[in-house]
């Protein structure tokens, strides 16, 4: 399967990266990052294409890593594991102390 | 020392928990630099730990199995009030705000964390060589890579600088590495160890695992980390190998007697030296074992099959790292371009890699032709694996198709893949695995690990 380099500059759209002239200061994603990764997936999908060699009429697919499990629930009830409000609001990268609180700071979305 | 040779020292008084703590800490302050197998140390609290394990001896009290014992943290495990980085930039600066399950267990048991060490970023690589801080060396010679992407507590083990290490295991990430450095490692069952608390690469796959010096003390870790774990639903109560409802009524019998021989994974590919090794225990094997050759007739599909699961897994837990609620985040114009920027400055190469083809193959179009495909072909690989069981008690095969390669010797991501392709069908099929030298594999159904342990303790006595 070939990949072209506009279905990668599609993909990183969809996966929220950058485009490739924003990257130029992104290491091995600089300048020529588009051709390779265009290659590489390439590459790898050929690769995958031996999965059409497979029989699999008749094979269901596996959808649960734990044979015969079914739906777990647990009460609704707060879990506490040990972890503080402080610890989750310290990890935040921006934040506002209202006076009342601190929030989670974000450019605005509209 | 082996945790079985320290806990008898520390329990006749002999050594204390100070001393030995001190002679890792010291080794590492030595070493790391040349190693890097260790991001950071937890100098103080270790030896703030060990002087309570030691008061709490002097005090008459009996030592647990695990009391005082170092242990080194792969990077992507959760230590409350640690940074927990996965050896990426983006959360390079993130401090984890509860423990792991397995923490949790092992802080119960009296361990003491060494450390964190060094893996490939978001454990995704076979070299510690897409680590954002650095590869580790090997230390049986520092040209060469200690494998991946546990490779930071494969090398610790290996070289002495803790005595024994965890390490997650999604495609072979503990049993490679351990392989390479000559360690021993496991990879559980699916859903014996919780992963609460461990950083997410592909669900369906991560197992947290132990990597040791002995077989011995990867049963000590093993049995002191598995359980049921309310936080991970997939976890599942711990009945040794008589788990009832799932695997086979066959896996009651613990004793191994026929041990099977996967012919798959002895064809061209595998080094001639580690072919020859493999022979020499499995003709001592075969004077008190019954030695049959079995088929894993989809082996071959192994890897594509994997490779496919794990972008397509990876994409979708990978999209939690936007920096917003943690991590690094740069400010762009507006949402979507700080979005971009963050994980566009934060992410390395292999993982962007990996998340582009996991968009793609579940991309509307190429979801039947890749994912739906892979997860049927999965299935094949598991059915594989119960037939084989049905005849064998254990498989044989090699952990790895070759010795640890050079830094830098694998340049295209295919090659890097490749020197996974024995240890990824146990976690497609999610059966347990253990590495152990010389460049060995040991296979188990489903919750069979005390068999593992079994057949790896006299394969140690060969030595």
């Amino acid at each position: 399967m070939a990949i072209t380099e506009k279905d990668i500059e599609h993909l990183k759209y969809l996966a929220r990266l950058p485009a490739s002239a924003g990257a130029s200061q992104c290491g091995e994603f600089g300048a020529g990052e588009t051709q390779k990764l265009a290659h590489d997936l390439g590459s790898i999908l050929e690769y995958a294409d031996t999965l059409n060699e497979a029989d699999v009429s008749g094979v269901v697919e596996t959808t649960h890593a734990v044979a015969g499990m079914k739906n777990v629930f647990r009460a609704d009830a707060p879990v506490n594991k040990g972890g503080s409000a402080e610890d989750i609001i310290g990890a935040f990268p921006d934040k506002h102390d209202a006076g009342h609180g601190t929030y989670l700071k974000v450019r605005s979305i509209l | 020392m082996t945790i079985g040779e320290f806990h008898a020292a520390l329990k006749n008084k002999k050594i204390s928990a100070r001393e030995t703590v001190f002679s890792y800490l010291n080794k590492i302050k030595k070493e790391n630099k040349g190693l890097n197998a260790y991001l950071e140390v937890f100098e103080k609290e270790a030896a703030e730990k060990a002087e309570e394990i030691d008061r709490r001896v002097a005090a008459g009290e009996d030592p647990g199995e695990l009391w005082g014992v170092p242990i080194a943290v792969k990077d992507n495990i959760l230590i409350r009030g640690h940074i927990a980085s996965a050896a990426s930039k983006i959360l390079g600066a993130y401090v984890a705000s509860y423990d792991a399950f397995v923490i949790e267990k092992l802080k119960k048991a009296g361990a003491i964390f060494l450390g964190r060490t060094n893996m490939d970023e978001f454990a995704m690589g076979s070299s510690t060589e897409n680590s954002a801080y650095g590869p580790a060396k090997n230390p049986l010679g520092h040209s060469l890579v200690p494998g991946g992407s546990s490779g930071g507590s494969a090398a610790a083990v290996a070289g002495g600088l803790a005595m024994a290490a965890l390490g997650s295991d999604t495609g072979g990430s503990i049993r490679q590495p351990a392989a390479f450095c000559g360690v021993t490692g496991l990879k559980p069952t699916y859903g014996a160890i919780s992963r609460s608390g461990l950083i997410s690469m592909a669900s369906s796959l991560d197992q947290i695992g132990p990597i040791t010096q002995t077989v011995g003390d990867t049963e000590i870790i093993f049995n002191a980390i598995s359980g049921k774990d309310e936080m991970d639903s997939t976890s599942v109560t711990w009945v040794s190998d008589t788990q009832a409802g799932v695997g086979h009524p066959s896996n009651r019998l613990a004793k191994v007697e026929k041990i099977g021989i996967p012919k798959e994974y002895f064809e061209a590919g595998l080094d001639a030296g580690i072919k020859k090794n493999i022979d020499a225990v499995i003709e001592k094997l075969s004077k008190n074992y019954e030695i049959r050759e079995v088929s894993l007739p989809h082996t071959k599909y192994a890897l594509s099959c994997y490779y496919i699961i794990v972008s397509a897994e990876v994409s979708s837990n990978m999209a939690r790292y936007d920096g917003i609620r943690y991590g690094e985040r740069k400010e762009g114009e507006d949402l979507i371009s700080t979005y971009k920027k963050s994980r566009g400055e934060g992410i390395g190469a292999e993982v962007r890699r990996r998340i582009l083809l996991g968009t793609y193959v579940l991309s509307h179009g190429y979801y039947d032709a890749y994912y739906s495909r892979a997860q049927r072909v999965r299935s094949l690989i598991g059915k594989d694996f119960d037939e084989a069981f049905r005849e064998v008690d254990v498989l044989l095969s090699p952990a790895v198709p070759a010795t640890p390669f050079k830094f830098g010797e694998k340049k295209d991501p295919l090659s890097m893949y490749l020197s996974d392709i024995f240890t990824i069908p146990a976690n497609l099929a999610g059966v347990p695995a253990l590495a152990l030298p010389p460049y060995l594999q040991l296979i188990a159904p489903h919750f069979g690990e005390s068999r593992l342990f079994e057949l790896g303790k006299v394969i140690e006595t060969f030595k």
